[in-house]
């Protein structure tokens, strides 16, 4: 109930008893009341002029890094007045130390500084404004205003370091880089040899060759240039949640987020399309700007159903250049009464593209949420036999897959994998 | 100290108006509005809620029902006065468990003390007007003192809104 109004009734039912019962004690009991209004209104001050500004210490973090806010609000009036802010958290975020409510009292021309400590979850989080209230010193009236006060956290994914991806696309791009092109001309890996040109540096003159043979021979090494690299990230909700609510998406987005930095670094032209309820789609692209724009793009990546897309997408075509390297981080569902991941990853490699599977591995991590029994184990390892039986399809049409057991780094448990290409066998998992 | 100066103050007001029931011999009721007062420093030291403003009506029927009866209006009047400095200072004890500082806490409270010693300071010397300056009043006086009184507190509640 509003005070003012609570006292204002009191002194108005005390003076109306006074005045029906003719009995003029009734009325000195009012005057309290009537005194403490006024006191409140005398108090208040006439003219409110507040600053008020919201800084953090970064607004851009990996998830649940902490993030100090310091608000700070100024008087530019010239009376005292008591202001009780109120930052408004948006949802998903985690308040670890500090108020972001707080009772200040700022003498005229005075400021006043307070801080608080969140983290949050992968996200972007809008500060949308800080509730103010400004009172009299009885706390009888509150003009409560929201101050425009806007700010923005990002939260992207962290970004695991790797040191290299062999990838080997049939198309490369004009550029230099480090996928072998196979095609002849300056480069470290040993492609061929072929007659001497005029021209050639005596230290590709091959000499035992030349020797053997009449005329001279020259080696050849294999260009190296740079490729286009397609991600597809599955956050497709059948296929990343297990064990009761627990999913596996945040796993494939660091997983995701790893690749995509190591291959724009390797200077690679990188696209990403993430399938949820939605397709989301970033555009091919090159660098550093194209890297922000990925983490942007997987920062708001969410689990998504849909009755309509229930398969990985087949219309990569147009998206991604035809040869170039698809690399797909799924933990991809096997069963074809649910989807046909598999039919669609070979459609893709019938098409050209040299695709590489990452698959965060469900069943161990389903397993290592469950209470230990030997049944469980051995429900484990059929599931893990069906699996790989299924997989082997993909393995005979020569799709490069990586297992990666979540409960280790991505980095630690792939790496090895990944900085040869290993096709035709089961790559990542320990045995 | 306001938590302290809450629990005085709901003492001190059941105190006054017991002790004014007492004056005119209506022993009971001054045992029973004690016993009240009890239950509302029990119940504000559990933190219900809605115990100081319940203290506050019943002081304001309890001091109502003392006049009417015939007690001194100088106990009714210290009963509701501290009711209502008890009641204002819970409402003060919660906005000020948000303040940031010692120091602001520090200057809120003595900002709002203030405000309270005046209060106190005003209702005493317009209580002891009233004691000096009897006036009657007609009965046209009185209807046109009700508008005024009416049109007054509207025009404050109006300017506090």
């Amino acid at each position: 109930m509003n005070r003012s109004a609570f006292i204002t009734a009191f002194a108005f039912v005390l003076f109306v008893i006074a005045l029906a019962t003719t009995n003029g004690g009734l009325l000195v009991l009012a005057i309290p009341f009537i005194i403490y209004l006024l006191l409140g209104l005398w108090s208040l001050p006439e003219k409110i002029e507040l600053e008020i500004t919201r800084s953090m210490d970064s607004e851009r973090v990996n998830p649940n890094d902490l993030v100090k806010v310091e608000i700070i609000v100024r008087n530019r009036g010239a009376e005292s007045v008591e202001v009780l802010i109120e930052d408004q958290i948006p949802e998903g975020v985690v308040l670890h130390s500090g108020s972001p409510r707080q009772l200040v009292m700022l003498p005229g021309n005075g400021e006043r500084m307070f801080e608080y400590v969140i983290s949050a979850p992968r996200g972007t989080y809008h500060f949308d404004g800080l509730r103010v209230k400004v009172g009299d010193a009885l706390g009888l009236m509150r003009h409560a205003e929201v101050a425009p006060v806007q700010g923005q956290l990002y939260v992207v994914p962290n970004v695991l370091r790797l040191k290299r991806v062999s990838i080997r696309p049939r198309r490369t791009r004009l550029y230099t880089g480090n996928i072998p092109a196979r095609v002849g001309g300056s480069g470290t890996e040993f492609f061929g040899v072929r007659n001497y040109q005029p021209g050639d540096p005596p230290r590709a003159i091959n000499w035992r060759a030349s020797a053997r043979h009449s005329g001279m021979y020259s080696n050849e090494f294999q260009q190296e240039r740079v490729t286009d690299v397609g991600i597809v990230l599955d956050a497709r909700r059948q296929a990343n949640v297990f064990a009761g609510d627990r999913s596996m998406l945040d796993n494939s987005i660091m997983a995701a987020a790893a690749l995509t930095d190591v291959f724009l670094s390797q200077g690679n032209r990188v696209g990403m399309l993430i399938q949820s309820s939605t397709l989301s789609w970033s555009y091919p692209g090159y660098g550093k700007v194209q890297r922000e724009r990925i983490m942007r793009t997987l920062m708001g990546a969410h689990l998504g159903d849909s009755q309509v897309v229930m398969s990985l997408p087949r219309l990569l075509f147009g998206k991604f250049s035809v040869d170039s390297q698809i690399v797909l981080v799924s933990p991809l569902i096997t069963d074809p009464l649910i989807a046909d991941d598999l039919d669609v990853v070979l459609h893709w490699r019938a098409r050209g593209y040299q695709v590489l599977v990452i698959i965060p591995d469900p069943v161990s991590f389903e397993l290592s949420r469950l209470p230990v029994s030997a049944e469980k184990d051995l429900a484990g390892r059929m599931v893990h036999l069906e699996r790989r039986t299924a997989l082997n399809r993909l393995l005979h049409a020569g799709v490069q897959i990586v297992e990666w057991n979540v409960e280790m780094p991505f980095d630690q448990a792939v790496s090895p994998y990944l900085s040869r290409p290993v096709v035709g066998q089961f790559a990542g998992r320990l045995p | 100290m306001t938590r302290l100066a809450i629990l005085v103050c709901i003492g001190m007001g059941t105190a006054a108006l017991s002790f004014g029931f007492a004056n005119i011999e209506y022993l009971l009721p001054g045992i029973l509005i004690l016993i009240l007062g009890v239950a509302w420093i029990y119940a504000q030291s559990t933190g219900v809620e809605w115990s100081s403003m319940a203290g506050l009506i019943g002081a304001g029927i309890i001091g109502s029902g003392g006049i009417l009866l015939g007690a001194n209006s100088m106990w009714m009047l210290a009963g509701i006065l501290f009711s209502l400095l008890a009641w204002d200072l819970t409402g003060f004890q919660t906005r000020l468990s948000f303040a940031s500082t010692v120091n602001d806490a520090n200057l809120l409270e003595r900002k709002h003390l203030q405000h309270l010693g005046s209060l106190i300071a005003i209702t005493i010397v317009l209580y002891m007007f009233t004691v000096f300056v009897q006036i009657e009043l007609g009965l046209w006086w009185l209807i046109l003192l009700a508008f005024a009184m009416t049109f007054g507190l509207i025009q404050l509640l109006w300017k506090l809104k």
